[in-house]
C-alpha cells in the first residue's frame, strides 16, 4: 500500500473547518489505536464570516460525538434552543399569514401518512398544529426540555441558534485541547502539487511546508483550493434562488430577562426575507434579498422598518453587508482534496442548511476515510455523487418555499412562481404531489438533508392543495388518523403543562447546568 | 408566633411530640431525602436512588418510599414500618439553625417548627426534663441532627463525585404488582459500579479514601429492596 493517508491538513478556521476538525478527530481518537493528525491551518489576517446562527438536530449529536458538554456549549455560545421555523407572509403577504416547519415529525409517521386524512378530519387546525405539538409549544415561547432533561435529549425535538464567532472559537478550543488537534495561525502563500497532481504541501509564510495527504478547503467562499488552485467550476443556482445579497444587524434585548423565541422567524418582504434569531444575550436580524428585484436602500429600509419594532435608535446598530453567488461548486471533491463550507457552495440560510451540510460532509469523510491514494478516486466520485445530490435535494427544498406563494405584490414573487425558474425534478413533485402528498419513498436516500416530512410542512402550511384519492379511505385507515390527531391534541396541551419558557431553562441551565444523565 | 423558634426550656418547657405517623403529619411521601452517613442503616430497609430536584434538575439522594404520588408504603396504622427511621423523618419538628460564623466551639443552635402537627401538650415524648434538661428522646434528636449536621456537606461531596464522573445511571423501574398490572417508573438513577474500573487511579483512591465506592456499592445493592416496597404495595 503506497501513500497511506497519515496526515488531513484543514485549511480555514470558521465554523467549517472547526466542526470539521472535531468531527475527524473525535473519529480516529474513538476507532484508531494510531490516530491520523488531523491539523488546521487559519489566516490570522482574514475574518470569518460568522452569521451563520441556525443548526439542525444532527449537531446535537455532533457535539455529543466530540465529547463535548451540552451545559458548557450552551453557556460558552450563547446557544438557545430551535424547533422550527416560522414563515410569516410567505404565502399571501397578509399580517396573519404564517405557517410553521417545525423539527418534529408529524404523529405516527412511521406508520401513518396523516396528510391525506388532515382535509377531511381535522382543517380546522393548522397542518402543523394538526400533526405535531411544536408549533404550540413555539407559539407560547417553551423550552424543548426541562431542567431534569438529560443533556443532548429532548421532549421535543430541537437544534440551537448560536454565535457562530464564539463557536468557532469554543469548537477551537476544545478540538486543541481534547482531540489532539494541531492548530496553525499563518497564511498559505502557495499549494504544491505532486507529479500526479494531487497537493503535496501548502507554503505557509512561516511554518515552511505544511505536508499533507488529504486537504480540506474549509477556506469560505473564495476556495483556496478547490477554486484557485485547481479550477473547478462553480454551478450557480442564481436562475432558481434569486437571493444574492443580505445585510445583518445584530440586536440586543429591551433586559436580560426578555423572552426567547424557539424558533427562526422568517418573514417575507417584497424581494426577499427577513431572518431573525433570539440568541441569549441578542438578535440577530438580517435580510436576505435579490438585487435583481430591489437595491440596497431599499433592502436597508424593509429591514429597517422591521426593526422598528425592536429598536428605537435604528442609526445605533451595525449593518453588515453581505454578498454571494448561490450555487456549488461542480465537484467537491477533486484528487486529494475536498471542500466543505462555503468553498462548497452557499445558498441563502431560508433553512440553516449550512452547517448541516458541513456536519454530514466531515461524517462521510471520517467514516470513509480513504486509507491511500489507490482508492482516493473511489472516495472522490462516491462523495460528489452523494453531495451533488445533497445540494440539488436543498435547492429544491428552497426553491419550494418560493414557487408555492401566491404572492404578486412584486416581480420578486411572481418571478419566483414561473414554474421556468424551478429545476424540472421539483416541478416533477410538485405534479406528483398534486395528487398523492409526500411520504418516504418519494426520495433516493436512505438520509436526507430535508425527509418527506419536511415537504409536507411547507405544501401544507402554504396551503398546497393535493387532490383526494378517488378511491376513498377504508374506516380502519380514517380511524386510525383520527386517533393520532386525537393524540396530538392531547399530547401538545401535556407538553404546554410539562415544559417551561425558553428563557427560564437557559436561565437555570447557567445556574445549575444540565446532568448527562 | 413565629413559625421557626430557637429551642428554649422557658418557652417549650410543657411541649410533647407524638410518635405516630400519617397523612396528619405529611408523612405521606413517596421518597425522603437522605444522607450518606445513614446508608449503612438504610440498606437494611429502603431502596436508594438519586432522584433529580424537578426545579434545579440537580441529584439528590433518596429514598423511595412509594411508587405514586403521596404513598408511603412504610406508613401502617400509624406506625412506620422498617428497622431504622431516616434522620430526616426522625428529626422532626426540629432543625439546625446556623451557627454565627466567628463562634469557635461550633454549636449549632436546635430549631423547633411550630407549625408541626407532632406538637402538642398530652402525647408522646416530652422535650424536656422537669428540671430542664434535654429529655432521652431529645438527646436522641440531637444525636440525629448532628449527624445531619456533618452528613450534609459529605452528601453534597459525594453527589458531585458521582456526576461529575459520570458514575450515575438511569434505572428503569419494571414493576408488575399483585394484581396483574405493570407499570415502568423512570426518573430514578443509582450507581454504576461497574464504571470505578474506567477512572483515573487518583480518582479511585479519592472515591475509596472519602468512602464514596463503598456508599456507590450501598446504593446500587439497595434496588432489592424495591422487592420490600412491592410486598406490601
Amino acid at each position: 500500500m503506497n501513500n497511506e493517508v497519515r496526515t488531513v491538513v484543514i485549511v480555514g478556521g470558521g465554523t467549517a473547518g472547526w466542526i470539521t476538525a472535531g468531527i475527524l478527530a473525535a473519529y480516529q481518537k474513538k476507532h484508531c489505536a494510531k490516530p491520523l493528525k488531523v491539523k488546521l491551518i487559519e489566516s490570522p489576517n482574514v475574518a470569518t464570516i460568522g452569521v451563520g446562527e441556525g443548526t439542525w438536530p444532527t449537531l446535537r449529536n455532533t457535539l455529543k460525538e466530540m465529547g463535548i458538554r451540552e451545559t458548557d456549549f450552551i453557556r460558552e455560545c450563547q446557544a438557545t434552543f430551535k424547533q422550527g421555523a416560522k414563515f410569516s407572509k410567505w404565502c399571501t403577504g397578509e399580517e396573519d399569514d404564517f405557517y410553521y416547519h417545525p423539527l418534529v415529525l408529524p404523529t405516527g409517521y412511521h406508520n401513518i401518512n396523516l396528510a391525506p386524512h388532515w382535509p377531511s378530519l381535522a382543517q380546522s387546525s393548522s397542518f402543523s398544529n394538526a400533526v405535531c405539538e411544536q408549533e404550540s409549544l413555539c407559539e407560547l415561547m417553551r423550552a424543548p426540555k426541562n431542567i431534569s432533561t438529560p443533556e443532548y435529549q429532548g421532549i421535543a425535538n430541537y437544534s440551537y441558534h448560536l454565535d457562530a464567532g464564539k463557536f468557532a472559537t469554543f469548537l477551537q478550543k476544545h478540538c486543541v485541547t481534547q482531540l489532539g488537534v494541531e492548530h496553525i495561525q499563518d497564511d498559505v502563500i502557495k499549494v504544491n502539487n505532486d507529479d500526479e497532481e494531487f497537493i503535496s504541501s501548502l507554503s505557509t509564510q512561516q511554518h515552511g511546508l505544511l505536508e499533507g495527504d488529504l486537504f480540506i478547503d474549509c477556506s469560505g467562499a473564495k476556495a483556496l483550493l478547490l477554486s484557485q488552485h485547481y479550477q473547478i467550476p462553480f454551478n450557480s443556482c442564481h436562475d432558481t434562488l434569486f437571493c444574492d445579497r443580505a445585510i445583518a444587524a445584530q440586536v440586543p434585548y429591551s433586559d436580560d430577562n426578555s423572552p426567547i423565541a424557539s424558533n427562526t422567524i422568517s418573514t417575507a418582504t417584497s424581494a426577499g426575507w427577513i431572518w431573525e434569531i433570539g440568541l441569549q444575550n441578542r438578535k440577530g436580524i438580517g435580510h436576505v434579498y435579490s438585487s435583481q428585484h430591489t437595491t440596497e436602500d431599499q433592502a436597508l429600509s424593509e429591514l429597517q422598518l422591521y426593526l422598528g419594532q425592536e429598536v428605537n435608535d435604528l442609526s445605533s446598530l451595525d449593518y453588515k453587508q453581505i454578498s454571494f453567488d448561490p450555487g456549488y461548486r461542480e465537484k467537491l471533491w477533486h484528487k486529494n482534496c475536498v471542500a466543505i463550507g462555503m468553498s462548497a457552495g452557499f445558498v441563502e440560510p431560508l433553512e440553516a442548511s449550512s452547517i448541516v451540510l458541513a456536519e454530514i460532509s466531515a461524517k462521510m469523510i471520517a467514516e470513509q476515510m480513504p486509507r491511500c491514494r489507490e482508492v482516493m478516486p473511489i472516495i472522490e466520485k462516491r462523495f460528489n455523487q452523494t453531495f451533488t445530490y445533497r445540494w440539488q435535494r436543498i435547492i429544491d427544498f428552497l426553491k419550494l418555499h418560493y414557487a408555492l406563494s401566491q404572492r404578486t405584490d412584486s416581480q420578486f414573487w411572481l418571478d419566483n412562481q414561473d414554474p421556468n425558474t424551478s429545476p424540472e425534478s421539483l416541478n416533477e413533485l410538485l405534479a406528483l404531489w398534486k395528487y398523492q402528498p409526500p411520504w418516504h419513498d418519494d426520495f433516493d436516500r436512505a438520509v436526507e438533508v430535508f425527509p418527506s416530512a419536511s415537504y409536507q410542512y411547507v405544501l401544507y402550511g402554504m396551503g398546497f392543495k393535493s387532490h383526494p384519492n378517488h378511491s376513498g379511505h377504508s374506516t380502519s385507515a380514517a380511524e386510525l388518523a383520527a386517533y393520532h390527531f386525537n393524540k396530538t391534541r392531547q399530547s401538545s396541551q401535556q407538553l404546554l403543562n410539562q415544559l417551561p419558557c425558553h428563557r427560564e431553562l437557559i436561565n437555570k441551565i447557567h445556574q445549575f447546568g444540565l446532568q448527562t444523565v | 408566633m413565629e413559625q421557626i423558634q430557637l429551642l428554649d426550656f422557658q418557652q417549650h418547657a410543657n411541649l410533647k411530640i407524638s410518635q405516630d405517623f400519617g397523612v396528619q403529619h405529611g408523612d405521606n411521601v413517596s421518597s425522603i431525602p437522605v444522607l450518606v452517613n445513614e446508608l449503612e442503616k438504610l440498606v437494611l430497609d429502603y431502596p436508594i436512588f438519586f432522584i433529580k430536584d424537578n426545579e434545579t434538575g440537580q441529584f439528590g439522594l433518596h429514598v423511595l418510599t412509594g411508587f405514586y404520588p403521596e404513598q408511603n408504603l412504610y406508613i401502617n396504622n400509624g406506625l412506620w414500618n422498617s428497622i431504622y427511621l431516616p434522620l430526616n423523618i426522625s428529626r422532626q419538628p426540629f432543625l439546625l439553625g446556623k451557627n454565627d460564623d466567628n463562634t469557635a466551639n461550633q454549636t449549632v443552635p436546635i430549631l423547633i417548627n411550630r407549625q408541626s402537627s407532632r406538637i402538642n401538650t398530652h402525647s408522646g415524648h416530652a422535650i424536656f426534663e422537669s428540671d430542664g434538661r434535654l429529655s432521652h428522646y431529645m438527646e436522641q434528636v440531637k444525636i440525629d441532627l448532628n449527624r445531619i449536621f456533618r452528613g450534609a456537606p459529605a452528601t453534597q461531596s459525594f453527589i458531585q463525585f458521582v456526576s461529575q464522573h459520570g458514575l450515575i445511571e438511569s434505572v428503569n423501574l419494571d414493576i408488575q404488582f399483585a394484581n396483574g398490572k405493570s407499570e415502568c417508573f423512570q426518573g430514578l438513577y443509582t450507581a454504576n459500579c461497574h464504571k470505578i474500573n474506567q477512572l483515573k487511579e487518583t480518582h479511585i483512591l479519592d472515591g475509596a479514601r472519602n468512602g464514596y465506592l463503598a456508599y456507590m456499592t450501598l446504593i446500587s445493592a439497595s434496588i432489592g429492596n424495591v422487592k420490600k416496597l412491592l410486598s406490601v404495595a
